[in-house]
């Protein structure tokens, strides 16, 4: 029950979520990309063209529909009349633009992973 | 005549809460732990620090004044700056913010105090202590000579063999006990303990400020206790972590400090920020612009700024992929930055901006804040960070950011606030002659730094030669730091004078929206003779009469009979009163277990380590007597807290402050232990000869039936809290000591495999790492079991039972925590390595 009252778009919980998931996104893309040049690296002759590069990419791609998808979430409970003027309203409009910043900040930092090779 | 009533009553009431909020005399006051004492003498001491930390940095720009001098040699230059940089960050710039916020938050949040007061004491003898000690080292001729940042192996004992690097790491170390403390009390606090009626979206933007700056403390500080505590061993003790050839890497050092080092100018910026967001509506008349936007941008610093730790570490081989991650986290950073300078900008637009003396200090900071971020966007980009890295370049930049950032807006708070701390006003007069001669000679000096930087002068070279273009650069920053000083020591000048010369404040003389100015000047221990009741973001604003009510009783927890420090305990989101808090008044634990962490600081300097393990036992007996003692007590009368409303007392419920207290405490435990992670992996991955063997140290079946024990013994702590939270305390002490027997089979278990371990820990970097996540989980297991066993005492002396039954609420995460970190720990750091296979 507490799981699902944290998911509401009016808990104080949604302020940290959007940019909690941008974290783990932005450690997996560090990490991953840390580890797999170490144990299994690319041949630098693909340039960005390679499955590593793809992947991170993808791992990008889900994570911001994600962010997008909650901020949409967000942003319809901003606009139903139902949520009155107070504090969730409140939260649920401050989250929704965190979850935008954070999906931009996503695709922002993804877009290396088109262009540059991973491991040089 | 029913007005006349009240105030009477209102006075005999007033009587009683200073009696009951009141220091102790003479020597009793160093038991005081009342916020408004303890964070004055925060602010104190800190400004004490800033000077010693001004005179290091005078005595740097005379030697850099003119080429090839000789007033300071290359050891005394490298002792001087690296103790300047080290004193202005970590003794001077947090704690004095930390300070400011432990003052404002309960005066503006509209509570009495802070709910672990005694939490801020330990802090402050902590912080005094530490800074005492790592201070000493500069008297003696031994400090650190590495830089503020301690890269190894320069400060490693192959390059360090002196006690210098000692110093940093153990009092450093010491001090931070203190910040942690401040974080965590400041954070549940803000969360806990507002007026009612003040919910998040009320909530004044300084707590906000404050908020996220406490929950930064939190996840940004473990990391450089774990890296301070690894380097301390590796020192002491020989445990490579950081020595290529047993498979350890310097650069490790880096990551962990940086992870710290990072986010710690924001935690340094947001107070500082929070100051200017509360002075420039005050001074424009009108409230901010773009309240939701600031709090967005607040947040998102918070968040963004723990993404850019590598953008320090540009030159040290990174991966162009990676690099471009954190060029872009570095960029991002400015966004957050932005929203809030527009608001500030958007605010003094729409308002009548009169400029009073702390107006000078945020149009100061305005200017040369923005100029230091700009340098900082520069500095984000690879390519340019490559050709100013480790110049003169990045030091102006950082001074900017860093004085730009925090100084000027401290040094407008603290005259904002001067009123109310003493009852009089500054002078105009000489505020004005010491603002202008610190923003000129600031600028005079730091401003050409940056042309002296990318005219290539590297940082930290005790002298140059004549004619690189150097000469008149440094010796026109070196006049401009004079003059900065002259103007800090007229600033000072002018806060000291103004006790004894200043005019009487009037009332509220800013015409300020927030609470504190409803308060008397200065404010009574209690603040609040009656708590108030918030209705609006501007209170002061909204009700002029306000501070009247609230002196004739008219808010809540007026009456005084429980003879107890009282305040109310609200919910953290709707600010409604839940519960009467009593909170602890004034105590000696906090002064005697600092003074036992000393000596265990001390004597690990000196290296008198049987000295230093009774001092910690005896640290961890009075930490132990102080939990007992500060528990709940057997007979509480609850005050007739809320207008005929009788709010549980927390040791009642089942949740409060505590709980909230441990679960912060947990998650940063929880940063330390993902910052040994982070190393593990690290090492494991980057450094150049790590090894490990084929088969782990230890036998995988003995570690999983270990688990087994601690997860029984968590299955019954939590059935019993949990039948306890329904009423219900039928062998409850049976159950108590049930679960004490299983802990403490884990705990000889786990001890007994240490142990036996076949650990080369003093060549192997591996050996290591796995000792110390040993040793973390048995100083785990050992606590736990210990407070569980405080606690099936406690049922016996009935401070624990189906009427009180929050203790064990408390304790509970402590164990889930527990439990997770080993299972994580023995997949992670047993299990998953023998899939790998044999790294050579």
């Amino acid at each position: 029950m507490t799981w699902r009252r944290w998911c509401e778009p009016g808990h104080p919980a949604q302020l940290v979520l959007g940019f909690s998931i941008w974290s783990i996104w932005f450690i997996a893309m560090y990490a991953g990309l840390s580890v797999v040049c170490q144990l299994a690296a690319p041949a630098p002759a693909d340039s960005a063209g390679n499955w590593l590069n793809y992947t991170l990419w993808g791992l990008t791609l889900v994570v911001l529909a994600l962010l997008l998808l909650l901020a949409w979430r967000g942003w319809r409970y901003c606009c139903s009349g139902q949520n009155g003027s107070g504090t969730p309203r409140f939260i649920g409009y401050v989250s929704t633009v965190l979850y935008l910043m954070a999906a931009l900040a996503t695709l922002v930092g993804g877009l290396p992973v088109l262009v540059l090779p991973p491991c040089i | 005549m029913t007005d006349m009533k009240k105030a009477t009553a209102s006075a005999a009431d007033v009587n009683k809460l200073a009696q009951i909020w009141a220091n102790l005399p003479g020597w009793g006051s160093l038991a005081a732990v009342n916020h408004s004492t303890i964070g004055l003498r925060f602010m104190v001491t800190g400004m004490v620090f800033f000077l010693i930390g001004g005179v290091l940095a005078m005595l740097i720009r005379t030697q850099l004044a003119l080429p090839e001098q000789s007033i300071l040699s290359a050891d005394v230059y490298g002792q001087l700056f690296s103790m300047h940089g080290s004193v202005m960050m970590f003794l001077f710039a947090i704690p004095v913010l930390e300070g400011l916020a432990i003052y404002l938050i309960p005066k503006m949040t509209g509570s009495r105090d802070l709910l672990f007061p005694r939490i801020s004491a330990l802090g402050y003898y902590c912080y005094l202590f530490g800074g005492i000690i790592i201070m000493f080292s500069l008297l003696l001729g031994i400090a650190p000579a590495s830089g503020w940042f301690m890269y190894t192996p320069l400060s490693s004992s192959e390059f360090s063999p002196g006690p210098g690097s000692d110093f940093w790491l153990l009092g450093i170390t010491f001090v931070e006990i203190s910040a942690m403390a401040a974080g965590i009390e400041l954070t549940v606090s803000i969360l806990c303990s507002r007026a009612k009626g003040m919910t998040l979206s009320r909530m004044p933007l300084f707590c906000w400020y404050i908020l996220v700056m406490a929950l930064m403390i939190v996840f940004g500080f473990p990391p450089l206790i774990l890296a301070s505590i690894l380097l301390e061993l590796e020192r002491a003790a020989g445990m490579p972590f950081f020595t290529v050839a047993a498979g350890g890497d310097p650069l490790l050092w880096q990551h962990l400090f940086w992870l710290f080092g990072h986010p710690e100018v924001y935690i340094i910026f947001l107070p500082a920020a929070g100051i200017v967001s509360t002075l420039i509506p005050v001074f424009s008349g009108r409230p901010i612009v773009g309240y939701r936007w600031v709090v967005i941008g607040i947040i998102l610093t918070g968040f963004i700024s723990f993404g850019l730790w590598v953008h320090h570490m540009f030159t040290v081989g990174i991966p162009q992929l990676a690099q471009a991650f954190f060029s872009v986290a570095s960029m991002l950073v400015a966004v957050p930055t932005a929203i809030q300078v527009f608001a500030w900008l958007a605010t003094l637009w729409y308002g009548k901006v009169v400029f009073r003396l702390p107006m000078l200090w945020i149009c100061g900071f305005l200017l040369i804040f923005v100029c230091g971020g700009l340098t900082g966007v520069m500095l984000a980009l690879v390519p340019f960070n490559w050709q100013v890295h480790d110049t003169h370049f990045v030091v102006a930049h950082m001074h900017y950011v860093l004085v730009g950032g925090m100084f000027f807006p401290l040094i407008a708070g603290l005259y904002y606030w001067l009123p109310l701390v003493s009852g009089r006003m500054p002078s105009e007069k000489i505020g004005r002659w010491g603002f202008w001669l610190t923003f000129s000679g600031f600028n005079l000096t730091f401003l050409l730094m940056h042309l002296t930087g990318l005219l290539g002068m590297p940082r930290r070279v005790y002298t140059y030669e004549a004619g690189l273009g150097w000469d008149w650069l440094n010796l026109l920053s070196s006049v401009g730091s004079f003059i900065m000083a002259i103007g800090v020591a007229m600033v000072l000048l002018d806060l000291l004078l103004h006790f004894w010369f200043g005019k009487r404040a009037s009332a509220n003389p800013w015409h300020a929206d927030t609470l504190e100015w409803a308060l008397d000047m200065p404010p009574a221990q209690y603040n609040f003779a009656s708590l108030p009741v918030v209705t609006s973001r501007q209170p002061l604003w909204h009700d002029p009469t306000l501070p009247q009510r609230i002196a004739a009783g008219e808010g809540g927890m007026t009456d005084t009979a429980s003879g107890r420090r009282e305040n109310w305990g609200t919910s953290a989101v709707g600010a409604r009163a839940e519960q009467t808090l009593h909170l602890p008044g004034n105590s000696w634990w906090p002064l005697c277990s600092a003074l036992a962490l000393a000596v265990v600081c001390i004597s690990l300097l000196c290296r008198w380590y049987p000295l230093a393990l009774l001092a910690a036992i005896a640290a961890l007996i009075l930490l132990l007597c102080w939990s007992w003692h500060n528990g709940a007590n057997l007979a509480p009368v609850a005050s007739a807290a809320d207008a005929g409303l009788a709010l549980p007392l927390e040791s009642q419920s089942s949740d409060g402050p505590g709980r909230w207290g441990m679960v912060v405490t947990l998650l940063a435990n929880g940063a330390l232990f993902m910052a040994l992670l982070f190393g593990w992996f690290y090492l494991w991955t980057a450094a150049p000869q790590w090894s490990a063997p084929a088969e782990g140290p230890l036998p995988v079946t003995l570690l999983l039936l270990c688990g087994a024990l601690a997860t029984v013994a968590l299955w019954q702590f939590n059935r019993l809290s949990r039948q306890l939270a329904d009423g219900q305390d039928s062998h409850l002490q049976r159950q108590l000591w049930w679960c004490v027997l299983t802990g403490s089979a884990h705990f000889i278990l786990l001890l007994s495999l240490f142990i036996m371990a076949p650990l080369a820990y003093t060549s192997s970097a591996h050996d290591a790492v796995i000792m110390v996540i040993l040793l973390y989980l048995l100083g785990h297991a050992g606590l736990v079991v210990v407070l569980t066993l405080l606690q099936a005492l406690r049922v016996a002396r009935g401070y624990v039972s189906k009427q009180r039954p929050y203790e064990p609420q408390v304790i509970k995460p402590l164990w889930f925590y527990y439990l997770g970190v080993y299972w994580l720990s023995i997949a992670l750091f047993f299990i998953l390595p023998l899939g790998w296979g044999p790294v050579l």
